[in-house]
């Protein structure tokens, strides 16, 4: 029986490398988007403009620079945020940041540090377009709000100092939060980045899933039907599950070697080439082990996927038929997958659904979330369908049935 | 090369006269021998063959034979019923009623045991347009129970008897009709099986193929194999045949050789005969043409 499945194998293996339709799809597109998401997961999480000192240069336009007190001037020189006075019009600093010519305005009130001293509220005014150059104008007004949060505080511990009163009084309990995803305070700095990579990594799992195997599931069913070379192999002593199952065997190595290529050359760039070309570049350390369990835990889920695609091609009768089919069922693979990626409950129960579970399984290990225990609880319901899709598979795959 | 009367009857009968005379009045047995007639062995045996897909007879009980070291010639118009009659045979389809033996082997009970011993060429007749000749022989060659040296030594006995070299190491994506046709008998014959069946094999084809696939048909039977192929060409099928069975609408009306059939009807031609047998006029003959 085996040495049947492996030449059906074998064979399919051999004519879907040589077709450079599947090979498109199967090598050079996993490989691009590994490479695309891991670049994108960086720069979306802000992680890769960081600076040698941990922040790039920031310039701010200032309406009364001259009323800055050294202390706040001091922080800003902390936070590398540098003062470049503006002498036109808040109207004109609210009109050249609406155009994009200035990042980001300031506008230092006249009694600032008189108010100060005064214990009297002053109000700064912080100009910014947040909807022209998101990540880093998000990180930007965080960082002038984070200055004058830090000399708030500062200003609050003088003025209760002052008073006799212990500024710690203010603050009867301090949480100290200590995260076991992280070995080192380094690793914490790109907590955003494996936050974003926990999302991206299952979403370009469930593409290459869905994309990988699927010329070869149709070449192999719709096809081979279409060539007409299905009615001599179906003439050979090979039985109807032997052919069944070593066709479905190639489409999940099929399927199988994309998904790979995929998750490393995610990982490679991710880890490797970007901190090289960037050096401001943090990596996301998936590490090896983690690589592996990411192939482990899809398997399953890729045998199935594969059997969906090559009993939903079977029904059709031609190639064209059948990739017209595939492009509303592989919406079957990939919203399962993406709400697993975007939820990632606790609750083992949605972890039934094949492709949820998977995805949000492998969310939570990037992220550092705890998921051992919903490993089983995905496993035994993937080998279920998969069992299945099996008895389905070969109740389809009919001599009789396949001719006409 | 295969040995003529591979079947039991005929190497009993090479051994035993007496044999011959019990086997004659034996009930036909499967796993053993499927008949004797005149001498020589039958080695495909079809009884009753019925085949219904709803309100349409595809195949309505149809009996025939074809035998060792003969063309038989299964001979009507298209859409009588000849690729859904040769499916059967094969085991590709499931009939309603009737049996098929062939090598002694029921399809119904063993239809993996009678895949062995026949090769088809089927009407579909497709090649893998990535894959060589020698790998598509390889491929196929590697589902019958052949060690690595006789798959070699039979993929080469099977190049060279179709006159595959030039485009045995070739992709067959651009081949033309004729290399294509070559590939599928090739690949029917990788295993060397006794009996070889055949839709249809020279439609499509053009002269020089037409020629080559008949030549090869021939060749067959030289080689001692049962050979049943279906044609709606008359001149084919007189001028190949040994025996011929007409079907039309789902049943056979007449089975003889071509010299019988045209002296039963009195016709010169077989063609002439085949209208009579067949009790078409020809009108429907000629449209049966005009659509082939």
């Amino acid at each position: 029986m085996w040495k049947r499945m492996s030449n059906i194998w074998r064979k399919e293996l051999i004519d879907s490398l040589r077709d450079r339709k599947a090979l498109r799809m199967s090598l050079m597109m996993p490989v691009l988007m590994g490479i695309a998401f891991a670049i994108m997961s960086a720069v979306f999480s802000g992680i890769g403009s960081r600076s040698e000192d941990g922040f790039e240069l920031q310039t701010v336009a200032t309406i009364g620079h001259q009323y800055i007190s050294a202390d706040l001037a001091a922080i800003f020189d902390q936070l590398v945020i540098e003062i470049d006075p503006y002498t036109g019009t808040i109207d004109e600093l609210e009109a050249a940041v609406k155009a994009g010519d200035i990042e980001l305005g300031l506008v230092m009130p006249e009694q600032f540090e008189a108010d100060i001293l005064a214990d009297r509220p002053t109000t700064p005014i912080m100009i910014n377009n947040v909807g022209t150059s998101m990540s880093d104008m998000q990180n930007f007004n965080s960082r002038l709000s984070w200055a004058f949060d830090q000399y708030n505080d500062q200003l609050v511990a003088q003025r209760l100092s002052d008073r006799g009163i212990d500024p710690a009084m203010l603050t009867p309990i301090t949480v100290e939060t200590r995260n076991t995803a992280f070995e080192s305070e380094d690793d914490i700095a790109s907590s955003m980045g494996s936050m974003m990579t926990s999302f991206y990594f299952p979403m370009i799992l469930a593409i290459a899933i869905g994309a990988g195997g699927l010329m070869t599931a149709i070449d192999v069913t719709a096809g081979e039907k279409e060539r007409g070379t299905l009615e001599s192999l179906l003439l050979t002593p090979a039985a109807d599950s032997e052919i069944f199952m070593g066709k479905a065997l190639a489409v999940v190595t099929m399927t199988l070697i994309p998904t790979t290529l995929t998750v490393l050359a995610y990982v490679i760039t991710s880890d490797y080439i970007a901190p090289m070309i960037w050096e401001d570049f943090v990596s996301m350390s998936i590490t090896f082990d983690k690589v592996l369990l990411t192939l482990l835990l899809c398997l399953p889920f890729i045998f199935i996927v594969g059997l969906m695609q090559m009993l939903l091609a079977l029904r059709t009768k031609t190639a064209k038929d059948a990739q017209t089919v595939m492009g509303f069922a592989n919406l079957v693979v990939m919203f399962p997958m993406m709400g697993g990626a975007f939820m990632r409950p606790d609750s083992p129960l949605l972890h039934l659904i094949p492709g949820f579970g998977t995805a949000s399984i492998i969310g939570k290990m990037i992220s550092g979330d705890s998921y051992a225990s919903l490993i089983p609880v995905s496993l035994i319901s993937l080998i279920v369908v998969g069992a299945i899709a099996v008895l389905i598979g070969r109740r389809m795959f009919n001599r009789e049935r396949l001719l006409y | 090369m295969v040995e003529r009367g591979r079947c039991v009857v005929c190497y009993n009968f090479e051994q035993s006269e007496a044999y011959r005379v019990e086997i004659a009045l034996r009930p036909l047995q499967a796993g053993r021998v499927t008949a004797l007639e005149n001498g020589v062995c039958i080695m495909i045996e079809v009884r009753d063959l019925l085949k219904h897909y709803g309100e349409v007879k595809a195949v309505d009980g149809i009996s025939f034979t074809a035998a060792d070291g003969q063309i038989t010639g299964l001979l009507g118009p298209n859409g009588a019923g000849k690729t859904t009659a040769l499916r059967m045979i094969t085991g590709l389809i499931r009939p309603q009623a009737g049996t098929v033996i062939v090598n002694g082997h029921d399809v119904a009970k063993d239809p993996q045991a009678v895949r062995t011993v026949l090769g088809m060429q089927g009407d579909a007749g497709g090649v893998y347009p990535r894959l060589t000749p020698r790998e598509q022989l390889r491929y196929y060659g590697r589902f019958y129970p052949l060690s690595a040296a006789e798959l070699d030594e039979r993929v080469e006995a099977v190049i060279k008897m179709l006159n595959m070299d030039e485009i045995a190491d070739r992709r067959a994506e651009g081949f033309s009709r004729g290399q294509r046709q070559k590939v599928i008998i090739g690949r029917a014959l990788i295993h060397n099986p006794p009996n070889i069946i055949m839709d249809e094999p020279t439609n499509g084809l053009d002269v020089m193929a037409v020629r080559e696939t008949r030549d090869t048909i021939r060749r067959f039977r030289d080689q001692g194999r049962c050979v049943l192929f279906s044609t709606h060409y008359m001149d084919e099928a007189e001028r190949l045949c040994d025996n011929i069975a007409i079907i039309v609408n789902g049943k056979i009306t007449a089975v003889g050789s071509p010299d019988t059939l045209k002296a039963r009807t009195g016709r010169d031609t077989l063609e002439d005969a085949f209208v009579v047998l067949a009790g078409m006029d020809i009108t429907a003959l000629a449209d049966s043409y005009m659509e082939a």
